[in-house]
């Protein structure tokens, strides 16, 4: 299980990356903010991946752990939301709520880099162990920050996916855009689905549920930026051709 | 020969034939649709994601009453 546990998230953050870089480049050539945050979102998901790779690798390191749950766990789902937040509402309060973002991950990050830490505690609740688990936090307070956070991003990057599927769907356009929306919310829920089975005990269910969103949110993001239309065409051309 | 084509046909005829021309194009976009297989998969992922959406909004919130212990 060790070796899994190094590989998925390792998976996991390369996809990641990888995203990332393909996002930022995509920014470079368009502009746009929420091409700029998404790419901010995939690069902490990167970061988280590969924490929890060097937690499966070499153990427990607290600066490690620290990267991950500001990274992992409280920002990741929170910048990606933001991405999609400046895609569906008004410019002026997608920056209000950047500011109330950018604020409460600087609150974040100087909550967990100075919170007291614990490695025994990973094992000594109904969670396996065998990941990394903000159980390890004593400082109280710290942990309570993470359902906001995620509940923010949880509701625009999903909701604004679904809702976008939705618009498209309804208006039976951009059939590209429809699935690529559709797989980019699959994913961004699978890293949820995850925990919430890794909270109740299954092994390797977080890793796993990471990995999934990552592949998902790639496909979805290639998908969502390249027409059908385009194929369709091509593959009458060649018919014709033939 | 162009101008002599409106005069054959009459106005009314034209007006007729104007508004086929708008009803077709009505009619078409009415009917635009996805390919089959999206026209079904698409509302079903849509809901499938819906109820993910509202299970795990429960579990956030049986876990902020503390009804759960985990990460």
């Amino acid at each position: 299980m060790n070796s899994l546990n190094t590989l998925l998230p390792l998976l996991s953050s390369i996809i990641s990356f990888f995203l990332a870089i393909l996002l930022f480049r995509r920014y470079a050539a368009r502009k746009g903010p929420h091409l700029l945050l998404w790419g901010i979102g995939m690069t902490f998901y990167g970061i988280g991946g590969f924490c929890e790779a060097y937690f499966g690798a070499l153990g427990w390191n607290s600066l490690i752990f620290r990267l991950w749950y500001l990274c992992g766990a409280l920002l990741v789902a929170a910048w990606l939301g933001q991405g999609t937040v400046y895609l569906l509402v008004k410019r002026r309060w997608a920056n209000v709520l950047m500011a109330i973002l950018l604020l409460a991950s600087l609150y974040g990050a100087y909550r967990v880099f100075t919170a007291e830490l614990d490695p025994g505690l990973m094992t000594a609740s109904v969670h396996t162990g065998s990941e990394l688990s903000g159980s390890a936090i004593v400082t109280s307070g710290v942990r309570m920050l993470t359902p906001f956070f995620n509940l923010y991003g949880t509701v625009t990057l999903v909701g604004g996916a679904v809702w976008s599927a939705w618009i498209f769907f309804r208006k039976r356009v951009l059939l590209h855009r429809t699935i690529g929306n559709i797989l980019i919310a699959a994913g961004a829920l699978a890293p949820a689905f995850g925990g919430a089975f890794s909270r109740f005990g299954f092994p390797g269910a977080l890793y796993i549920g990471e990995l999934v969103g990552a592949v998902l949110m790639f496909i979805g993001f290639i998908r969502a930026t390249t027409p059908m239309q385009a194929k369709a065409d091509q593959s009458a051309t060649q018919s014709a051709a033939d | 020969m162009l101008r002599a084509s409106p005069n054959k046909l009459g106005i009314p005829e034209l007006v007729r034939r104007t508004w086929a021309m708008a009803d077709r194009r009505d009619q078409g976009s009415h009917r635009r649709e996805y390919p089959p297989v999206y026209e079904k998969l698409v509302p079903i992922a849509l809901g499938i994601i819906a109820v993910i959406i509202v299970v795990l909004l429960l579990v956030v919130l049986a876990v902020m009453l503390g009804l759960f212990p985990g990460s």
